[in-house]
C-alpha cells in the first residue's frame, strides 16, 4: 500500500512539476548567464588581488626607500620615522583587498572546496608576489607619485619627505642652487615655496658641494639664524632622490657617505661655548662661526652614534 | 542512461526531466523529512519548488561534480529556505534504513558497552540529533543516512572538504553527550 501510494504520489509531484512548468513557462536559464556572473566573480576576484599588488608594492618601496639613512636628521628613532612615513592608507586597502579577493574566490564555482587560512594566504601570496614584482619594475614610486601629484590629499612619500625637509627654523631646506650674477655672484637656493637664501658654504666638503652644483633637487642640512634673515649657513647637502625611482644600493651608498661628513663636523676642536656665543651674538660679519655644525642637533644625534 | 545524459536530453526535451523527478523524489523527499519538513504538504511544495529550481538551473549543472550532490545541494538550500521563512528550528525525522542508527552510534568511541535498542534509541538518537547544531547535523545525516561520501558532503553543504571530517567528529562527540545526559537523567 505503502508502495502504491509512493507511486502516486511521486506521480502528483511529477505532474505538479510540469503543469507548473508549461504555466509560468518555466525554461532553463541560457548558460551565458551563468556563465557571465561566474566570469564577474573572477574578475573580483582577480581585481581585488591587482589592487593588493598596487598596495603591497607602495608600501615595499615606501620603506625600502623612505630615506631611512637620513633618519636621525628628523626624528630622535627610526621607529618614530617609520611611524610617520608608513602609508597606512595602503596597508588599510590592503587588508581590505585581501578580505575581498577571500571572498570572491570562496563565491566561485569551488572555491568553497578550500580552507579559510588556504584562500586567504594565497590571495595574500598573490599580491605579494605580484606587488614586489611591480616595485622592482619602479611602480610602486610611479604608483605612489602619481597619486601625490594628481591628489592633494594624498600624501606620498615624497610629500611627507618634502614637508619633512622644507623646514627653514629647523635647519632644513629644499631646494635647486644657482649662482645669482644679480648679488655678486653669491651662492643661492631658491627653496621649494619659491623662497631665495643666500647660502654660505664654507662649511661644506667636496662631496657637498659637487651635489650642490649637480642641478637637480637637493637637501641642506644646516642653520638659518634668526639674526640674520635671509642668509642659510650649510653643513651638509644631500640629494633629493624623489625625482625617480632609487635603488638599495644607492640608498646604502648615500647613507655612508652621509654618516662620513657628519663625523667629519664633530672632529672640529672648537670650545661649545664659544661657538654657541658666537652663534648668538654674531651679527655684522653675516658668517656663522667655524665649526657651528658639530652644534646641530640631527649632526650631534649623528655624532652619539659613535659614542 | 546515467544522470549527466539525462540532463543533456532534458535540455533538448522537456519530457526527459521526468526521468530526473523519477528517479530522485524518493530520495529527496525522505531526505527533506530528516532535515525537518515533517507535512506532507508542506514536502510536496518543497519538492516541487526544488524540482522547479533543478529545472531552471539545469545549465548551470556543473559536471566536475555528480548530479547528485548538485541536487542534494539544491534540497538542502530549499528546506533551509522553507524553514526560515517560517521562522522555525528544524526538528527533524529520522527515517532509518536498515543499520543507519547502529552505525552513526558504534562509529562514536564510548559506544562498545552500549545495549542498543532500534525502537528505544532511534528515537533518542532523534531526539538527540535535533538538538545539535545545524552544521553537526546537516553532516552527520549526509554520512549515516544518507551515505554520502566526505566529498559529495562538501560538495551539498559547500564546505571545504578538510572541515566535513572535523565536523562529523565534533558531531558524533556532541551526539554521545546528549545521549549520554539523557541516559544518566533516567
Amino acid at each position: 500500500m505503502n508502495e502504491i501510494n509512493q507511486q502516486l504520489n511521486t506521480t502528483q509531484i511529477k505532474d505538479q512539476v510540469f503543469d507548473r512548468i508549461t504555466s509560468e513557462q518555466i525554461t532553463p536559464t541560457p548558460r551565458w548567464r551563468f556563465l557571465y556572473k561566474e566570469y564577474l566573480v573572477w574578475v573580483a576576484w582577480v581585481f581585488s588581488i591587482v589592487l593588493g599588488a598596487f598596495a603591497v608594492a607602495i608600501v615595499e618601496y615606501v620603506l625600502t626607500t623612505a630615506n631611512t639613512e637620513f633618519f636621525q636628521i628628523t626624528h630622535n628613532s627610526y621607529w618614530n620615522f617609520l611611524l610617520y612615513v608608513l602609508p597606512y592608507l595602503w596597508l588599510v586597502i590592503l587588508m581590505v583587498m585581501a578580505s575581498l579577493a577571500y571572498f570572491n574566490f570562496r563565491r566561485t564555482k569551488t572555491g568553497y572546496r578550500y580552507s579559510i587560512l588556504f584562500v586567504l594566504i594565497s590571495s595574500l601570496m598573490a599580491s605579494l608576489v605580484g606587488g614586489t614584482l611591480l616595485n622592482m619594475a619602479g611602480f610602486g614610486y610611479t604608483l605612489d607619485t602619481a597619486f601625490g601629484d594628481r591628489m592633494s590629499m594624498y600624501y606620498s612619500l615624497e610629500k611627507k619627505e618634502r614637508a619633512l625637509w622644507q623646514a627653514p627654523k629647523e635647519g632644513r631646506l629644499v631646494g635647486v642652487y644657482y649662482i645669482s650674477t644679480s648679488t655678486k655672484n653669491l651662492p643661492q637656493l631658491r627653496d621649494t615655496t619659491g623662497e631665495v637664501w643666500t647660502l654660505n658654504v664654507d662649511d661644506l666638503h667636496k662631496m657637498d658641494m659637487s651635489t650642490l652644483e649637480s642641478g637637480g633637487a637637493v637637501r641642506v642640512l644646516g642653520f638659518a639664524p634668526e639674526a640674520m634673515p635671509g642668509l642659510f649657513h650649510a653643513c651638509g647637502v644631500f640629494p633629493w632622490m624623489y625625482d625617480e625611482p632609487s635603488n638599495f644600493v644607492v640608498m646604502k651608498q648615500a647613507r655612508e657617505d652621509f654618516i662620513e661628513r657628519m663625523y667629519a663636523h664633530t672632529n672640529v676642536a672648537v670650545e661649545r661655548l664659544e661657538v654657541l656665543e658666537a652663534v648668538t651674538y654674531s651679527t655684522t660679519s653675516g658668517r656663522m662661526p667655524m665649526g657651528v655644525c658639530a652644534t646641530h642637533e640631527a649632526i650631534e644625534r649623528i655624532s652619539s652614534l659613535r659614542d | 542512461m546515467n544522470d549527466e545524459e539525462i540532463v543533456g536530453l532534458a535540455l533538448r526535451e522537456q519530457a526527459f526531466f521526468g526521468h530526473i523527478i523519477d528517479r530522485y523524489e524518493a530520495k529527496l523527499d525522505r531526505y527533506i523529512r530528516r532535515l525537518g519538513v515533517h507535512d506532507e504538504e508542506d514536502r510536496a511544495d518543497v519538492l516541487q519548488e526544488i524540482f522547479i529550481k533543478v529545472y531552471r538551473n539545469l545549465n548551470n549543472f556543473d559536471r566536475s561534480l555528480s548530479f547528485s550532490s548538485w541536487i542534494y545541494r539544491i534540497a538542502h538550500n530549499e528546506a533551509i529556505s522553507w524553514y526560515r521563512k517560517r521562522n522555525v528550528r528544524p526538528e527533524g525525522h529520522l527515517i532509518v534504513e536498515g543499520d543507519d542508527v547502529l552505525k552513526l552510534i558504534s562509529s562514536s568511541e564510548q559506544a562498545s558497552d552500549q545495549k542498543f535498542d532500534t525502537k528505544g534509541n532511534t528515537k533518542e538518537v532523534e531526539r538527540a540529533l535535533n538538538e545539535l547544531e545545524d552544521k553537526y547535523r546537516d553532516v552527520l545525516v549526509l554520512r549515516f543516512f544518507e551515505h554520502k561520501e566526505y566529498a559529495e558532503i562538501s560538495d551539498i553543504l559547500k564546505i571545504p572538504t578538510g572541515s566535513v571530517g572535523t565536523l562529523i567528529h565534533r558531531g558524533k562527540q556532541q551526539l554521545q553527550e546528549k545521549l549520554d545526559q539523557k541516559a544518566l537523567s533516567l
